[in-house]
């Protein structure tokens, strides 16, 4: 198994127990996915492995802060497949990256949902 | 504790951020390495957390940099303080051996592994805190060694000055101590010589390496020995002074020498005793002249003693020729000039109204024949015993002398005619009497007095003459005064003839 979508208790770990901050980050994430999502695209199609890393990398990170352990598997993957040098997978490793992201903003989306006033 | 963070991944920075503020903690987040380092060297941090892994400047090339400014020298940073050390945390994903070494060798104080644990953060920031305390006090430790250190030099500098100083001065008194043209030398508490100048061995005979160390006493014969040395020696110790002291010495080839000693403590610039000086001049030859002058003194003593003598006797020999002078050889009467010397006087003290002065003229009767037919010695004889007499028969403060051949004269101080004739009388009554061995033998006499038929001295045996005179006339063997009215008859018949 790849983890969970949202691994909830890390999250809120993360926060140090702050749904204020929860939601905050949930928001931070889902504004920023369109254009890392751009990053991992304009990379893919440029074949430039070290950007792809790079970004693969430091989505990883955030993933794993927030308790997105698949978008955080997805991320290893394509951070391997660049690593590699050849880079042969990153094309279908960044569409499935894009939907763990989906599902992984779906779920902040809800926590942002429920927590709202 | 003001804390920069440097991340380019918001969501990581966004929870460090929350983490450390929630420990009260100042943040400033840059975005990445290249921001991190810029905003550094703006303004030092104590604390930075950085991500690993950055576009351009990652985690470990900030690290290096930061301890590369800390090495450089505080004129170059923007502080004139020396830099402050600056605890770098590296968050990062990798967990492998070397990725941890390699950190820790760029700089890094400790690494922690992302996702953040808050807990594990607020302890690692504990150390943090306790590791930059200590770091303060090294620094403020170092400040005051290095304060220390100058004022040290300072005192270093001072006390080598005050040294040199010292060894100036020390290097003046030797010299001066040296060369003095007193023999000097200073000792200690226990009386052992710690200086012994160049004249101190030409007069002593001692050179300094046979003196320095021990007890001065030891070395200059003639000092006072053992215990009163040292009495001598802890009064000098205790402020008195000695001047003047005289001793002898004498040197290893047996001459003497005679020393004046003044001995008196030395003193630092506290007014401490440090020592004691002893200064000697020699006075051999001063004294050698004193002896000599006190030996002459002592001869012009004995000469002037031995002359004062030969006055004494002289003087006496004086008195007893004026004496001599003043009385005749044959009877020992006083002579003729005697006699008008005492009579002069006695007229003199006559002038006292009441007071008259009387003159007796004794002449020997027929003495031309005694000598005749007795001879001249038996006419002294009889001169010789006529005086006798007539100097025991006057009163005491009468006068007996021998005018010229056979006459006699007598001085009567205070005496009016009766008592004169009185004198007078008893004379010849004594000469009268007394038992000749050849023939009896008498004396005319004749008696004046001053007063106003009789002025003069002069006038006074010539009138005594006269009653002589008339006495002679008259038969002899009598005593007769003068007549003043037959005078003047004699005068007015010589005046008429």
């Amino acid at each position: 198994m790849e983890g969970l979508t949202l691994n909830r208790e890390r999250l809120r770990q993360s926060a140090g127990d702050d749904p204020e901050l929860e939601r905050e980050l949930g928001a931070e994430f889902a504004n920023a996915l369109p254009a890392l999502m751009e990053r991992f695209a304009s990379a893919g199609r440029e074949g430039a492995l070290d950007r792809l890393r790079s970004a693969a990398h430091c989505l990883k990170g955030s993933s794993r802060t927030l308790g997105l352990e698949r978008v955080a598997a997805a991320c290893e993957r394509i951070e391997a497949d660049a690593a590699t040098g050849a880079g042969d997978n990153s094309a279908a490793l960044i569409v499935e990256l894009r939907a763990r992201c989906e599902e992984a903003a779906a779920a902040l989306q809800a926590i942002v949902m429920e927590r709202a006033p | 504790m003001r804390v920069l963070i440097a991340d380019d991944d918001r969501v990581s920075a966004m929870v460090l951020r929350r983490a450390l503020e929630k420990l009260g903690h100042q943040v400033v987040a840059a975005q990445d390495g290249a921001a991190a380092w810029d905003a550094f060297q703006a303004s030092p941090y104590r604390v930075v957390i950085t991500d690993w892994m950055m576009p351009k400047v990652d985690g470990p090339s900030l690290c290096a940099r930061i301890r590369e400014r800390e090495k450089a020298p505080a004129s170059t940073s923007t502080d004139e303080e020396p830099t402050p050390y600056t605890y770098v945390i590296l968050l990062t994903s990798k967990t492998s051996r070397d990725d941890w070494l390699e950190g820790l060798a760029a700089g890094a104080d400790d690494l922690m592994v992302k996702p953040l644990d808050a807990a594990k953060l607020a302890a690692r920031l504990h150390v943090v805190q306790r590791v930059l305390r200590m770091e303060e006090e090294l620094q403020a430790r170092s400040a005051e060694l290095e304060e220390m250190g100058a004022e040290l030099a300072q005192r270093n500098e001072e006390l080598e000055l005050n040294y040199n100083i010292a060894m100036g001065a020390r290097s003046q008194f030797e010299g001066l101590f040296g060369g003095l043209p007193v023999a000097c030398f200073t000792f200690d508490e226990q009386g052992r010589i710690q200086r012994w100048n160049q004249e101190a061995e030409r007069i002593t005979g001692y050179p300094e390496g046979l003196v320095i160390g021990r007890h001065f006493w030891e070395v200059l014969r003639g000092w006072h020995q053992g215990e009163s040395a040292m009495d001598y020696v802890k009064r000098v110790f205790a402020g008195e002074r000695w001047d003047g002291v005289e001793w002898s010495h004498t040197t290893p080839l047996g001459q003497s020498v005679h020393l004046l000693t003044n001995t008196f403590p030395l003193r630092d610039g506290h007014g401490r005793i440090i020592g004691a000086i002893n200064a000697s001049i020699d006075i051999t030859e001063r004294k050698r002249l004193s002896q000599e002058l006190d030996q002459q003194l002592a001869q012009v003593r004995q000469l002037n003693d031995a002359l004062s003598a030969k006055g004494a006797e002289l003087e006496d020999r004086n008195a007893m020729l004026r004496e001599r002078a003043r009385r005749d050889g044959l009877t020992n009467l006083l002579n003729h000039r005697s006699f008008h010397d005492v009579l002069e006087a006695s007229f003199a003290a006559a002038r006292t109204p009441g007071c008259p002065v009387a003159v007796a003229m004794v002449d020997v009767d027929h003495f031309k024949q005694f000598n005749d037919s007795h001879g001249h010695p038996a006419g002294d004889e009889v001169l010789r015993t006529v005086a006798s007499i007539l100097a025991s028969s006057v009163r005491a403060p009468d006068t007996a002398a021998r005018y010229g051949g056979e006459e006699f004269a007598v001085v009567m101080p205070g005496t009016d005619l009766p008592g004169a004739l009185a004198v007078a009388e008893r004379v010849r009554a004594s000469i009268e009497r007394h038992p000749w061995p050849l023939r009896p033998v008498t004396v005319s006499i004749g008696v004046a007095t001053s007063g106003d038929d009789v002025r003069t001295p002069s006038g006074l045996v010539d009138a005594a003459d006269r009653a002589l005179y008339s006495a002679k006339a008259a038969g002899r063997n009598q005593v007769l005064a003068f007549d003043a009215s037959r005078v003047r008859e004699c005068r007015r018949a010589s005046r008429a003839a």
